[in-house]
């Protein structure tokens, strides 16, 4: 998915971390819409041009922000205890 | 700044008996923090949408789990393919099994059911989460600016923004 964006992105970056580090770019297809000073902005240029479409929003920056969710990925967002549970007024 | 406080009331099913109630603050150790939330598309999308005079997704109510260990908001994969949401970039996350996966990232808002408490969260990663009882999960970029506070003692926790 956004394959072709984000070969122009990978592309550019070089290029665009001189010319407007830090800032958001706006692509679909191939073709580079705009540069935005936030995310904000670019979402909203984005989705009065291209509605529901997919389209690509990213910030100039060298590395990628990787996500990390822990539990989520080790499947133990929900770990219940095999012990019984203390129930109130029961004994210990 | 709207509120919200919840004390955990839960139950477990014993076999060959009538449920019963237990502590809160174990219910809150199982269960974790989880609140009723609505998600839809993020306000600065819909505003233009509006202004296209197109159709906004509808949204979409389950159970949201705040996961004070995830980086970033996750919404479920299927949710977000359901309520036609777009798709504005692909971004990697961290896996136990692989080095990092390719993840579909989506700009949205998630709202507490019944109170004027909502999270902005304009790159919420897609995630399989419906398997969990989930819908989304709220992350640390969400969290950002937010006050949470977790009391296990009395199996409360209260959220504010």
């Amino acid at each position: 998915m956004l394959d072709q964006e984000r070969t122009v992105f990978d592309e550019h970056l070089a290029e665009w971390l001189g010319s407007h580090r830090n800032q958001f770019v706006l692509i679909k297809g191939t073709e580079v819409v705009d540069f935005f000073p936030d995310d904000t902005s670019a979402l909203e240029a984005g989705a009065r041009q291209f509605g529901l479409t997919s389209f690509l929003v990213r910030q100039v920056i060298p590395q990628p922000v990787v996500a990390s969710a822990p539990a989520l990925m080790l499947g133990i967002l929900r770990a219940h205890s095999s012990q019984p549970l203390p129930v109130p007024g029961s004994s210990a | 700044m709207p509120i919200l406080h919840s004390h955990y009331q839960f139950q477990v099913q014993a076999p060959d008996s009538a449920p019963k109630p237990i502590a809160p603050r174990i219910g809150l150790q199982l269960q974790g923090p989880i609140v009723q939330a609505t998600i839809s598309l993020s306000p600065t999308f819909t505003a233009a949408l509006t202004d296209r005079g197109q159709p906004l997704p509808a949204p979409m109510t389950g159970a949201v789990l705040i996961d004070t260990g995830a980086s970033n908001t996750c919404v479920d994969l299927e949710a977000a393919k359901a309520m036609g949401l777009p798709v504005i970039d692909m971004a990697k996350m961290t896996s136990a099994t692989h080095d990092q996966v390719d993840c579909p990232v989506y700009p949205v808002q998630i709202q507490i059911v019944g109170l004027p408490l909502a999270f902005q969260a304009r790159r919420a990663f897609g995630a399989a989460l419906k398997a969990q009882g989930f819908i989304a999960l709220i992350g640390r970029d969400a969290l950002a600016s937010a006050i949470f506070i977790y009391n296990g003692i009395s199996g409360e926790i209260t959220l504010c923004l």
